[in-house]
């Protein structure tokens, strides 16, 4: 039997080829790259997010230091960058590291529409087209689900048209889960976006399989709990078992645990330092925990 | 819970202190040398306050208002609500605060102020005093100089300064204190979570003089 890649991915999610899946991706040293789900086109584990980090108004000397980081990214391998026109200045300063060439021609450029107004969102639209420099975007998502009954048919439009690639719907801090969950089943989205990490973990319930099932990809936000995660964990030794999944920090394991959920496309840390960007994509490279080191993973992070 | 709270806050907080005092630097940077105008301003305040009578009153009341003007658009406006969206409100605010002390300096009770009022020496230092307390907690806090925010440039100091000056006039209406307690809690609610102490500070100067100033005029 052939199965295509959302089938094997449905299948995995649903545990079906756990046992044949996971010692594959363990054994990896390897750089990963998953599916998305809707068209089978592969992108890396682990993108890049800009709340905060890149949100540094008009000081040239930042702006030039986060062109830096973003240069480092590419170089690094990744390609998904993640905003939103809630992120202050960062989608302005993503265009201007694009004119300081930091940034190839292609990548994969994400963000958002977030307002309640339709009007309003049409013009935030056409915002983020002139502020980073681009005529087709990767995905164009609903920030945290706002207006998304007027925003979404309109990003569909805008897909056909080929002006954009993928289309989404964000949330966060595990709010409004109920209402992104009937969106998944009877909406024609590519992914979601929503909060994963060893501290919040709802979303395995139910977010998580339903796309699987619905052969939806996964982002990743908030990964490290806006940095919070650090601060619980400062003070803990790296765990033996760290080694074994070629984990150097607390960074890389919080990452390979989330990107190895079988549901999971990527992940988008947010980060304003080269040493961190450097950690943090380390994560996209196996081995890969399996799902008995997942479990082990859980309870150490309960533990400590 | 209090960290639990401010955890909530930060989570609504859509930049760092780096970027903060990035702005100050670059607003700081953008307006030199026409910033010194403002130096020309305060001492021009102090020399008001000095000398008390109903014109130099008027006087202190629309320069101030220029201040404030000046700051909610050129600082809030055009340069922090980059950083911080829900600042654009904030423009509009102090443009409010703006006309208000304008029409305020038509108060009756400005007629107080008379020629026959010695000329008060602490009136003026406590103004000069409040002028500099902002950027000298800045420094204090480990800003640079190029990234303090000065009095009719910056929305805290001249918030600060506001409310002293009209304490020393003894003119506090309550339509000229309102504007300027909501922008110090606006900017204790990030500070707080930026760690900001010069942000946070200045809720309780603000809260502290206008306490002072009611009291006083109470006895
Ligand atoms: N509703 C939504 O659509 C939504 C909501 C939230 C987030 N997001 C997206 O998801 C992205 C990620 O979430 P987030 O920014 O909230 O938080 P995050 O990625 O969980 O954490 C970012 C924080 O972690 C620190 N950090 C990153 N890598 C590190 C490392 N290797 N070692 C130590 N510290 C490290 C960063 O500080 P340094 O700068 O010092 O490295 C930063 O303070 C956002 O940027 C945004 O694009 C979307």
């Amino acid at each position: 039997m052939q199965l295509n890649r959302r089938q094997l991915l449905q299948l995995t999610s649903a545990g079906a080829l756990q046992g044949w899946c996971a010692p594959l991706l363990a054994e990896s040293k390897e750089r990963i790259f998953k599916p998305i789900p809707s068209t089978g086109e592969e992108i890396p584990l682990i993108g890049m997010g800009t709340w905060i980090t890149f949100n540094v108004g008009d000081n040239t000397s930042l702006r030039d230091a986060r062109c830096q980081v973003l240069s480092r990214f590419f170089e690094l391998g990744g390609r998904m960058v993640d905003s939103s026109p809630m992120y202050g200045s960062a989608e302005d300063v993503l265009g201007y590291c694009e004119t300081r060439e930091a940034a190839p021609k292609q990548y994969f450029r994400t963000t958002k529409v977030w307002t309640s107004s339709d009007s309003e969102g049409r013009s935030q639209i056409a915002d983020s087209y002139r502020l980073w420099k681009t005529k087709q975007f990767g995905l164009f998502q609903v920030h945290n689900l706002v207006n998304w009954r007027s925003h979404l048919p309109y990003l569909l439009d805008l897909k056909a048209e080929g002006k954009i690639r993928y289309v989404g719907i964000s949330t966060s801090h595990g709010r409004r889960h109920r209402d992104l969950a009937h969106i998944m089943q009877n909406q024609d989205i590519d992914f979601v976006q929503l909060t994963y990490n060893l501290a919040d973990r709802e979303v395995e319930e139910r977010l998580l399989p339903l796309a699987a099932d619905k052969g939806i990809g996964v982002i990743v936000n908030r990964p490290f709990r806006r940095g919070g995660l650090f601060d619980r964990l400062n003070g803990v030794p790296i765990p033996d078992w760290a080694a074994s999944l070629g984990c150097e920090n607390m960074a890389q394991i919080m990452l390979k645990f989330i990107v190895s959920h079988p549901s999971v496309t990527c992940a988008i840390p947010a980060t304003s330092q080269l040493a961190h960007l450097e950690e943090n994509m380390a994560a996209q490279y196996g081995p890969m925990p399996d799902s008995a080191t997942r479990k082990e993973m859980i309870s150490w992070f309960e533990r400590v | 819970m209090i960290a639990d709270f401010k955890d909530w806050l930060g989570n609504f907080l859509p930049y760092s202190l780096e970027s903060w005092k990035g702005l100050l630097a670059h607003y700081n940077q953008t307006w030199w040398p026409y910033s010194a105008a403002s130096v020309v301003l305060a001492v021009g305040l102090l020399w008001l306050v000095f000398r008390p009578s109903l014109l130099h009153g008027r006087v202190t009341l629309w320069l101030l208002g220029i201040c404030w003007a000046w700051v909610g658009w050129f600082f809030i406006g055009d340069q922090f609500a980059t950083l911080n969206w829900s600042a654009r409100y904030f423009s509009w605010l102090f443009i409010l605060q703006s006309f208000l002390l304008i029409i305020y300096s038509f108060h009756g009770e400005m007629k107080k102020l008379s020629k026959k009022t010695r000329p008060k020496l602490w009136s003026s230092t406590l103004v000069f005093a409040s002028m500099l307390v902002i950027p000298c907690i800045q420094i204090l806090s480990g800003y640079s100089i190029n990234q303090l925010g000065w009095f009719a440039l910056t929305p805290d100091a001249t918030a600060l300064t506001t409310v002293t000056l009209l304490g020393m006039l003894n003119f506090l209406p309550t339509g000229l204190w309102i504007i300027p307690i909501i922008w110090s809690l606006f900017v204790f609610t990030y500070s707080w979570p930026l760690g900001d102490i010069p942000g946070m500070s200045l809720f309780l100067c603000i809260a502290t003089l206008l306490m002072a100033f009611k009291l006083r005029r109470a006895d």
